[in-house]
């Protein structure tokens, strides 16, 4: 009795000396659109496709729908799975391809013609039939992909960084389609990827990886706002990481009173039961950062335009360099200015 | 200078082509030549194609010499296509020793291979004859095809198979459905050239024919030994025409199978494990 679409437990996998993953547990919720992210070699992919079967796990069991299927080879499991370079059939048409599924299914003639009509009409490739995946572009191929994977209505699809060899225009475009295709199946997505702006864009939920360990589930909101590891904080956005000692629980709503090193006193917000006297590490995004006439002084030595904001680095006395990010209308600001940062103690986090 | 050194390799160069190619052509000419002795033209006849067509052991050599390429074709396929796709898979020590076997039954001369042959099924009362011949051809058309299909199976790209078993083809079937289409071109080049190679052999033929039906070049060997008749020009002739066309259709069909399907067939880049 779990609503859990795909459950793993102490999942372990090794290449030789190399552990790709180790004793992943994880739960990833029916219906929605779930991530997995992680730089290069951090195992999401080799988790991916134990999932699909294309890998053997060393040990641990893999959930689909409530069923164990870790001793099931790939052709009997039910999920499918998008592939990075779209492993299309050269050979095949794009309707066969299409079909390729169904027909291992053994379903009638004018079923398999009347899905995948309806599956390329979802994708957008209606009339496209006949061709072969060489005369497609890239989005086309990434598309019949999908259309391939999820004509076959599995449990769960998984996709393996499936925009990763499309430019940046094509991809946004591209995620916002996967995001609308998701939304009208409901089917699960498990989507890998190492660019954690498209998974955030994306998902309802994101898991993120570091060499074969799983470092934190949540909301991609959660993620960004509350990382449970400096890994965490950096991989997912940059960060001014402020080395304190934590002196007192301030009692209201999670917060505690603290000590940059024999530097300013400030409030932040952190996970329950940080022991006095600990040394931790505090988390500030650049855009909750302001100028003002309050605060820690400093003086800017770089200004960076990038169309929307400007990206500051203010030094400080007390704390080094802090980044900043405002609004990019505020033309009062100029290298060796002198200033005061502050950020409101709810924008500071805790990560012990 | 310059020109005197052209001259001097457009000379060489004449003098080889006129060296390798009059003989086919004298070929040529005299399969039509109406002269028994072909000791001078005496106008042109058909008569001596007529002729080999007629004679019953040339005939019965061309049955033995189809026969004998087809099974030895067959065969080398059969072990090429398995081997390679263990061999693209097999550890590196295993691969090693694959690659060196194969290399061994192209390098060794090929009447080394005979005589091994025809000592060891004497010697294991094996009878000579057309299964014999058959394993004798297989020994290096299965290496030429192996080398051929190796080539192919490298351009094959792995998530093709992952893909269709995905999908939920066992491994037959994928086979069956994609392994087998993308080495389609491949093994019709490879069955082309094993068919011609066991189609105008003499060696392995020769000492593995026993007292049996000889294959075509055998019987063309045996009937020179005697005098050299108008008639075996007409059989050098279609023999010649016969292999040439074979390869331009195998030639035409892998150009054609591969066209389409080697630019995706081929491994994308920047492929993240």
């Amino acid at each position: 009795m779990s609503t859990a679409a795909v459950r793993l437990v102490g999942l372990n996998k090794r290449f030789g000396d190399l552990v790709a993953v180790r004793d992943l547990d994880l739960e990833i919720p029916a219906g929605g659109f779930f991530s997995l992210i992680g730089p290069s070699g951090c195992g999401k992919t080799t988790t991916l496709r134990m999932v699909a079967g294309l890998e053997q796990a060393d040990s641990g069991a893999i959930e689909v729908g409530g069923v164990d299927i870790s001793r099931r080879p790939a052709y009997r499991r039910p999920v499918n799975t998008v592939f990075q370079s779209y492993a299309l059939f050269p050979h095949l048409t794009v309707e066969d391809n299409v079909a390729f599924g169904l027909v291992e299914e053994k379903r009638p003639r004018a079923e398999i013609r009347r899905r995948v009509t309806e599956m390329l009409e979802l994708v957008q490739l209606a009339g496209r039939e006949r061709s072969k995946p060489a005369q497609l572009s890239g989005g086309q191929q990434q598309r019949v992909a999908l259309a391939r994977a999820l004509v076959k209505h599995p449990q769960v699809l998984l996709l393996d960084e499936p925009l990763g060899a499309l430019d940046l225009k094509l991809r946004k475009e591209l995620q916002g389609q996967l995001k609308t295709v998701q939304r009208r199946v409901g089917i699960t997505f498990v989507y890998v990827t190492h660019d954690q702006e498209e998974a955030f864009s994306m998902s309802d939920r994101v898991a993120v990886m570091n060499e074969g360990v799983l470092e934190q589930v949540g909301s991609p909101e959660e993620i960004y706002q509350r990382p449970s590891t400096v890994f965490v904080a950096d991989f997912v956005g940059i960060s001014n990481r402020i080395p304190a000692t934590v002196q007192a629980p301030s009692g209201d709503g999670g917060a505690y009173a603290l000590v940059a090193g024999a530097g300013p006193h400030f409030e932040a917000h952190g996970p329950p039961g940080i022991a006095v006297g600990s040394p931790v590490t505090v988390i500030v995004r650049p855009e909750r950062v302001a100028l003002g006439a309050e605060g820690i002084p400093g003086v800017i030595t770089d200004v960076s335009y990038v169309g929307p904001a400007r990206h500051l680095i203010v030094e400080t006395e007390p704390l080094g360099l802090i980044h900043a990010t405002v609004g990019g209308g505020e033309a009062n600001v100029a290298e060796g200015d002198r200033v005061a940062v502050s950020w409101p103690s709810e924008a500071a986090w805790i990560v012990p | 200078m310059i020109v005197r050194r052209h001259l001097f390799t457009a000379a060489v160069s004449l003098v080889v082509i006129l060296f390798l190619w009059s003989p086919l052509v004298l070929v040529a000419i005299n399969s039509f030549n109406s002269d028994t002795l072909l000791a001078h033209w005496k106008g042109a006849t058909g008569h001596w194609y007529g002729d080999a067509l007629d004679n019953e052991s040339v005939r019965a050599g061309l049955r033995q010499t189809m026969t004998i390429a087809l099974a030895s074709t067959a065969v080398s396929l059969l072990l090429a296509v398995t081997g390679a796709l263990w061999w693209r898979r097999a550890a590196a020590r295993g691969r090693r020793m694959f690659d060196l076997l194969t290399y061994l039954r192209i390098m060794l001369p090929e009447v080394v291979f005979a005589v091994a042959l025809f000592l060891l099924f004497s010697k294991v009362d094996f009878p000579l004859g057309t299964t014999a011949v058959v394993i004798g051809h297989t020994v290096w058309n299965s290496a030429y095809a192996t080398l051929i299909l190796q080539a192919r199976t490298a351009t094959l790209d792995p998530a093709l198979e992952d893909a269709a078993s995905d999908l939920g083809a066992n491994p037959w079937r994928v086979f069956r459905r994609v392994t087998f289409p993308g080495l389609l071109p491949g093994i019709v080049a490879a069955g082309l050239l094993a068919f011609t190679f066991s189609f105008d052999d003499v060696v392995t033929s020769f000492f593995l024919t026993g007292g049996g039906t000889a294959p075509l070049p055998v019987v063309i060997l045996s009937m020179i030994r005697f005098r050299i008749t108008p008639e075996i020009n007409a059989i050098g002739m279609m023999v010649m025409v016969f292999t040439v066309l074979m390869f331009a259709i195998g030639f035409l069909a892998v150009t054609r199978l591969g066209r389409g399907a080697r630019r995706a067939l081929t491994l994308p880049e920047g492929r993240e494990q």
